[in-house]
């Protein structure tokens, strides 16, 4: 027992200390490990719905919150301004995020443009994601 | 008291606080925490609500066998009810739920659970209902050790980036009202104060690690370490990150050296030659 304890302390430290945490930084879905009030990024949402009558009209995302987990509300509120900080995976889940919003009055189609930027001086980054409301 | 029954006593106390803190941030106790507003009383127990994932989608019906699964393995590990076992699987099913909603993977969280699959190690040795038979408690203590070094590694090396050095990733908390009290806005006035505030933090994450494993400076260290996450708790609220961190700093308080430093131990005898 005790001459196999050093090694497996030494493979799970070297999980945990080393490869988990680089794993992060190299995947950086959920934030690099660690990397506490390190981000610069800032993020911004634009949704817009498109009535019957072809009319445009901008949402606020904080409309959305009540039907998103309190865990992603919180970053989603007040996303119609620049924010401070990151989405994670939400650039992957447009679509999915853009179709709760059809139920947000009576549109017809949805657009919802997610623009992101590392730091202030950066590009922007845009990913647009349209979706069809069913009637 | 030999050093193997010293690491399990000061295993099973840290047991204990990350046990407790791991039952108040993920249940309706998380009402007595200031910081977190935006959780479920129940943290991921699914409700119908949007949300992405950083896995598989899982039914919510497993979502729910899993919350009380961790909720159960939480309060077996902080009683010390075979421990080890309890521990780990609470902190597989906390990892699990997790990944269930990815804006809720926080730092915070991401330590807590690490933490507590950590301390299930050796942790349920003493001071326990069913405890646990000692596996290596001296490696367990180190390990939970080097755990805390690299968490303050790791954070250094995020802040080496021009960015954070400038001063400019401070300045934009300080604007979006993160940083709070008079203290802070006073001392983050200027961008002059808020680069050498940033140099100073990063340099303090960078030295705390090194200063924590040489026994000469790990007495300072702990004071500094201490003061530091008390301070962030009151300047920014970090969740219970600070909370977490100060129950994992206890692996570094005492000294397994010193009684025999100080000759109230004999040191270790020697092999005999055969």
């Amino acid at each position: 027992m005790i001459s196999r304890a050093p090694r497996t302390h030494a493979i799970v430290g070297a999980l945990v200390c080393v490869v988990l945490p680089v794993a992060t930084w190299l995947e950086r879905s959920v934030g690099p490990a660690w990397s506490m009030y390190t981000s610069s990024a800032s993020y911004r949402l634009h949704i817009v719905a498109i009535d019957e009558s072809g009319a445009r009209r901008t949402l606020a995302p904080t409309s959305l919150c009540p039907k998103l987990t309190p865990a992603a509300g919180a970053p989603i509120a007040g996303s119609d301004h620049w924010r401070h900080g990151e989405l994670p995976r939400l650039r992957a889940s447009l679509p999915a995020f853009a179709r709760l919003a059809c139920d947000l009055g009576h549109a017809t189609s949805l657009t919802v443009t997610l623009e992101e930027r590392t730091r202030p001086d950066d590009a922007i980054h845009t990913t647009v994601a349209t979706v069809t409301c069913a009637p | 008291m030999n050093d193997e029954l010293r690491a399990t006593r000061r295993l099973s106390a840290i047991r204990i606080a990350v046990g407790a803190l791991l039952i108040v941030r993920t249940t309706p106790l998380v009402a007595l925490v200031p910081g977190p507003a935006h959780t479920n009383v129940w943290m991921g127990w699914p409700d119908g609500r949007w949300t992405t994932t950083l896995a598989t989608a899982v039914p919510a019906i497993a979502i729910r066998a899993l919350v009380v699964v961790r909720t159960l393995g939480a309060a077996a590990l902080m009683l010390g009810v075979r421990a080890r076992w309890t521990g780990i699987v609470a902190a597989s099913a906390a990892i699990a739920v997790l990944t269930q909603d990815a804006f809720a993977a926080t730092h915070t969280l991401r330590l807590l659970f690490a933490a507590t699959g950590l301390v299930a190690i050796d942790g349920g040795c003493a001071r326990a209902i069913v405890a646990d038979r000692p596996f290596a408690p001296r490696a367990s203590l180190g390990l939970l050790r080097a755990f805390v070094v690299s968490v303050y590694a790791w954070s250094a090396v995020a802040k080496l980036g021009a960015e954070w050095m400038s001063g400019r990733t401070i300045a934009a908390f300080r604007d979006d009202g993160l940083i709070a009290g008079i203290g802070a806005r006073v001392l983050l006035a200027t961008p002059a104060r808020c680069e050498a505030i940033a140099i100073a933090v990063f340099a303090l994450e960078a030295l705390l690690g090194p200063a924590l494993l040489f026994r000469r400076t790990r007495a300072t260290a702990l004071v500094v370490a201490v003061a530091f996450h008390v301070v962030l708790e009151i300047v920014v609220h970090p969740d219970l990150f600070g909370f977490v961190m100060l129950a994992l700093l206890v692996s570094f308080v005492g000294d397994d050296q010193k009684a025999v430093d100080s000759g109230t131990q004999p040191p270790p005898s020697q092999p005999r030659l055969q």
